[in-house]
């Protein structure tokens, strides 16, 4: 049990880093797609800006507007960063198996995703900003019309894979080919949620700072800020892991070369593989602009839930003429 | 029973980890006697929209993760994800049309 704990704590930390690398790694690429140079000034590279705006805003101070309530937001606030965490410990970094695995962890890691997702539309409703509200209102528009083709998604590769538990998706799809061969739609789909999810441009309506300021984050400051953000970076992370197991086999290696240098060679092939995950929603949202929530609706309604069915049709034909061995 | 056990304890030490972020940032909070962070005193204006989007959203929340249980828990035997497909279609067709 102490041995969890201890593997646990390393874990959120590492996670935690490696959330903060991603938000640099986003924004550099974002700004050299518009010929910037990106955070340049903390640590070698700028790599430290993440970290620095992090601790900047812990260290603010908190204004509570009247009439909001604090103790929802508090809790919102601390439980979107500790659930992200939590899911992420299901994820398989070092090996096939995450460091919390059981029979259908799949399951557990969606439904979860999906509460982080509504507990910030409960802490913009709790406060009396009016863009706050507007954000609030678009987000729960955009969840319902994201959430679909992201469960879609997970499900053609469970149903290809023939498994809801992470470590056997791992496991069967390490000496085949990736389950991306087999599911191309259901990983359009999955990146485009991922996009909605973590709110980046085309997107991020909910929080679209030309239109509503901060969206739904405006009337947050202080630690509580700094705990959304967190969340929204440990949220694409996440997301951005899920995809690298799912669609790309995760720290699959297929072999074993020696037992101490195994881990770290999973680790780096995870890296890779969640890195180019990053580098597609970053080139997504620097590549395209803003839609309107109606636009939005439309894409994920007409297009994305249709192509995603007819994704999961043939995968059930594929399986059913079993003409993918996986 | 060991499992449960494991996952509690890893939920408690995530959101331990988490309160303990909180904590180590400033603690000093101004109530603000405006209901906008930017202290501009204007009228409160509520969003016009309507309060069955919520509950719409939150009711094919709940029914897609209790479906997608039956759906590819049974992958075996494809007619569950079919059902799930139905399911979620016949979802789909009660969205709110007013707002």
């Amino acid at each position: 049990m102490l041995e969890i704990i201890i593997y646990a704590i390393l874990f959120m930390l590492l996670a935690t880093t490696l959330a903060l690398f991603y938000q640099w790694f986003d924004r550099k690429i974002h700004a050299r797609y518009q010929h910037r140079v990106g955070p340049l000034i903390t640590g070698p590279h700028g790599i430290l800006q993440p970290l620095a705006d992090l601790i900047k805003l812990l260290t603010k101070e908190e204004i509570i507007p009247e009439g909001s309530d604090e103790k929802v937001i508090y809790i919102s606030a601390i439980l979107s960063v500790s659930l992200v965490l939590f899911v992420l410990l299901f994820i398989p970094i070092f090996s096939y198996k995450g460091l919390l695995s059981f029979e259908g962890d799949l399951l557990i890691i969606i439904a979860i995703s999906v509460i982080v997702s509504l507990l910030m539309v409960i802490a913009a409703y709790s406060t009396k900003g009016p863009f706050s509200n507007i954000g609030a209102a678009r987000t729960l528009e955009l969840i319902i019309s994201y959430e679909i083709p992201f469960i879609l998604s997970v499900a053609s590769v469970a149903i290809l894979v023939r498994s809801i538990t992470i470590s056997e998706i791992v496991r069967n799809t390490t000496n085949t080919l990736p389950p991306v061969i087999f599911a191309p739609i259901a990983f359009i789909a999955y990146i485009l949620s991922t996009v909605a999810k973590v709110e980046k441009v085309p997107f991020d309506i909910p929080e679209a700072e030309t239109e509503l300021g901060a969206g739904w984050l405006t009337e947050f400051s202080g630690r509580t800020l700094a705990m959304f953000r967190l969340s929204l970076d440990l949220k694409l992370f996440f997301m951005a892991s899920l995809g690298a197991v799912l669609f790309f086999g995760g720290t699959g290696l297929g072999f074993s070369i020696n037992p101490f240098i195994d881990p770290l060679i999973a680790f780096l092939i995870f890296f890779i593989k969640v890195t180019l995950i990053v580098f597609i929603v970053t080139t997504i949202r620097s590549i395209v602009a803003r839609y309107r929530i109606d636009q939005a609706m439309n894409i994920f309604w007409r297009w994305i839930i249709p192509l995603s069915i007819l994704q999961i049709i043939l995968i059930i034909v594929l399986r059913c003429f079993e003409i993918v061995q996986i | 029973m060991i499992d449960a056990l494991i996952i509690i304890t890893s939920f408690m030490i995530s959101l331990i980890f988490s309160l303990l972020i909180f904590m180590l940032g400033n603690r000093r909070k101004r109530y603000d006697k405006y209901p906008f962070l930017s202290g501009e005193s204007l009228k409160v204006g509520r969003i016009q929209y309507s309060i069955r989007w919520v509950y719409y959203v939150f009711l094919l929340v709940a029914l897609d993760a209790a479906i997608i249980l039956i759906a590819i828990s049974s992958y075996y035997i494809s007619i569950f994800a079919v059902l799930y497909l139905m399911l979620i279609s016949l979802v789909l067709l009660f969205i709110p049309k007013a707002r």
